[in-house]
């Protein structure tokens, strides 16, 4: 399993349609991803769960990648993270 | 990773901001300019120091919630000529988080000031003891429950909490559109908060997405109002999990349903179903089937064991069924 930890830098006014992006983004893999923030664990391929989440900007959270293409995923969204910015 | 039985204990905390605030304890603060922001319980239970009142300090549960009621303070006038000022000195002495008296016996100014001195916040409730202490011990369970999020819709069909379980894009959600033009109830959709409490599981939608259902290719719909309010509930104990997969032709599926399944979530074992989907198969039809079969098994009928039942009888005689017409 990957595991990374980020600190959230989304636009606030955009943030629901940045998240759907994500969502998108994370339903490209095959493995199963899932965000934690607080104690709180979200599957990130689920749009209401990471709705539910609220505004992440600045917060520092987790994701959890386990699945045969882990390496690329956890990667690659990491790097989706980063073009944020 | 098992997302249903997190590894790492959780402690959860409960601000006694947060506690105060609740209208039904009626607590009104006699140390108001006291911060209490920094006071958390994370203890279910509650306390009635009366062995302390006494002097016994052996065994003293200090990180709980201290409640005085009658009986202790009619042992106090009874028996401590400073109004109990001295006794109640060596409780806050050993930390407690807050002090409660309840049926609205107030304390004397000088105890008042000692809480002030051990920074303890005192608080009177008009509430007899024993309810108090049933409704804060409810209240601190609830806030204080292990908890998972699950990824899942949970319906409320025929009065049973059904979590559908299953892949992104397996279809829970037009499950559950179809469920709810059934006639049955969204409680929430691909996001469920579970809390156990005395192993119970209870599901509830996250405040943000209540009542919302996702749609592919749809959008976003607000099932309340769209439906009405019959078509929602706020709260429901989960009673069964229906996982709903692409046909594995591979794979075994029940097709008696002589033994029960169960997956442990929170530790609780929840009757489990693994129902595969394949076009031409009405999964809302599927889900309130096992809805009613599992009601009907927790009120003793068990379909599979009495067909069992018949074919042994009619094994044991020979063309007895025919002779009974």
């Amino acid at each position: 399993m990957n595991s990374i930890e980020v600190v959230v830098n989304m636009a606030q006014d955009d943030d629901v349609r940045s998240m759907a992006s994500f969502v998108q983004k994370a339903n490209e893999y095959d493995s199963s991803i899932y965000i934690q923030v607080d104690d709180k664990k979200i599957n990130a391929k689920s749009i209401m769960g990471m709705i539910s989440l609220g505004i992440l900007k600045d917060k520092r959270i987790r994701i959890l990648v386990e699945g045969e293409d882990e390496e690329t995923a956890a990667e690659e969204i990491l790097s989706y993270l980063n073009k944020d910015r | 990773m098992d997302l249903y039985n997190p590894s790492e204990e959780i402690t959860y905390k409960v601000s006694l901001e947060k506690i105060v605030g609740q209208e039904m304890f009626q607590l009104e603060n006699l140390t108001p300019q006291m911060d209490i922001s920094h006071i958390f319980i994370d203890k279910t239970d509650v306390n009635r120091p009366s062995l302390q009142i006494a002097g016994y300090f052996d065994v003293f549960n200090n990180n709980r919630i201290q409640i005085l009621g009658e009986g202790e303070n009619d042992y106090i006038s009874k028996h401590y000529k400073d109004g109990g000022a001295g006794q109640i000195e060596k409780i806050f002495q050993k930390r407690i988080p807050a002090l409660i008296y309840t049926k609205d016996l107030k304390p004397t100014d000088e105890i008042i000031a000692l809480g002030k001195k051990y920074d303890t916040p005192i608080f009177v409730t008009p509430l007899r003891t024993s309810i108090l202490i049933a409704s804060l011990v409810h209240f601190l369970q609830q806030e204080l429950a292990p908890r998972i999020t699950a990824h899942g819709v949970l319906m409320d069909v025929f009065g049973e909490g059904v979590l559908i379980t299953g892949e992104s894009g397996i279809g829970k959600s037009e499950t559950a559109i179809s469920l709810i033009k059934d006639g049955h109830r969204l409680v929430s959709d691909d996001s469920v908060e579970i809390k156990k409490v005395d192993d119970v599981l209870y599901g509830q939608a996250p405040e943000l997405t209540r009542y919302f259902i996702e749609l592919r290719g749809v959008g976003i719909l607000d099932v309340k109002t769209m439906f009405g309010v019959e078509s929602v509930k706020d709260r429901k104990i989960v009673s069964l999990v229906v996982h709903l997969e692409e046909w594995d032709r591979t794979k075994e599926y029940d097709r008696l349903g002589m033994e029960d399944r169960y997956i442990k979530i929170l530790g609780v074992d929840v009757p489990y179903y693994d129902v595969p989907v394949s076009p031409g198969r009405n999964e809302a039809i599927i889900i309130e089937s096992a809805a009613i079969n599992h009601r009907q098994k927790n009120m003793g009928y068990n379909a599979a064991r009495e067909l069992y039942n018949k074919v042994l009888k009619s094994l044991d005689k020979p063309g007895d069924e025919d002779n009974d017409r």
